[in-house]
């Protein structure tokens, strides 16, 4: 029982377990997120996250961040662009503006969208990409 | 005489499998395409393009239901539904989308009307800072907007 109240372990590796990430509502906060647990954002973000996890957007999220993630759904307002692994979902509510990437993409209705919208995976994604910049570094 | 869709009163129907139709339509009320379309579309109602339905083609319609593929602009004051049989490759201007499950789509989505709560950062300033703008003086508030906007900083006295 004692173990948990301890230091944290030297090793940076963080132990993995299914207990999300809570940014409450009224929370605000900035820089970048590395994560590899499920994730709920209720409250203001600005900036980046990454996650090997799923990320879960809270009605009440207002994010101002680049969002890479295994699966995204968003209930609440985004400004960047969301790029999954798995998937991304748009419920009712959300507000979303940039792009998304992710081989299964849904959007509800009630769903303000603005941007583009890739349904391939992020790697074919970065690789369609590159192919179409270094066509144009060719052709230009 | 009930459709599955009620909205949906005056269907006119396209069928015919390898069927290949191509021009400028205008079509007044709605519209089922079970078969190839190509050119241009101009639907006063609804644009329903069947399971089997092919279309190639810029179209400004009201609502759009898409059930099969759908290539080209797409311009909708209505709404726009992507069906988990749907694909769609293009640009669509519209205020609502929805994409079902299974439903694929490539391209751009873009608002017809202004929305300045997605445009502008619907920022409303935490109650501490409001208290301190309150107290400040008019002049300071572009920077305490900056401070809001950094990545916390050390304030110095």
């Amino acid at each position: 029982m004692l173990r948990r109240w301890q230091r944290p372990p030297r090793n940076p590796k963080p132990e993995i377990t299914e207990a999300p990430v809570v940014v409450a509502e009224g929370f605000e906060l900035g820089g970048k997120l590395s994560l590899n647990r499920p994730a709920i954002v209720n409250g203001r973000l600005r900036g980046y996250i990454q996650s090997t996890s799923h990320v879960t957007l809270g009605p009440s999220a207002v994010v101002h961040a680049d969002i890479s993630a295994r699966s995204v759904t968003v209930h609440g307002m985004v400004i960047g662009n969301l790029t999954a692994e798995e998937s991304i979902s748009l419920e009712t509510g959300a507000r979303v503006k940039g792009d998304l990437v992710a081989p299964e993409i849904t959007i509800g209705a009630g769903v303000c969208f603005e941007g583009d919208c890739r349904m391939m995976s992020p790697a074919s994604w970065a690789a369609l990409h590159a192919i179409s910049e270094s066509s144009e570094a060719a052709n230009g | 005489m009930h459709t599955s869709d009620a909205q949906v009163k005056n269907l006119l129907t396209i069928r015919g499998d390898h069927a290949r139709i191509e021009g400028k339509f205008q079509i007044a009320d709605s519209i089922e395409i079970q078969c190839e379309v190509g050119g241009e579309l101009d639907v006063g109602g609804k644009l329903v393009i069947g399971d089997r339905g092919v279309v190639k083609a810029d179209v400004r319609t009201v609502d759009a239901v898409i059930m099969g593929a759908y290539e080209g602009n797409m311009v909708a004051t209505g709404d726009v539904e992507i069906a988990s049989t749907g694909r769609v490759m293009g640009n669509i201007k519209t205020d609502s989308l929805v994409i079902n499950k299974g439903g694929f789509f490539n391209g751009n989505v873009s608002k017809i009307k202004d929305t300045p709560e997605i445009t502008a950062p619907a920022a409303p300033p935490r109650p501490v800072a409001a208290e301190k703008r309150e107290s400040a003086a008019p002049e300071s508030e572009s920077k305490e907007k900056d401070k809001e906007l950094a990545i916390p900083k050390l304030q110095r006295p």
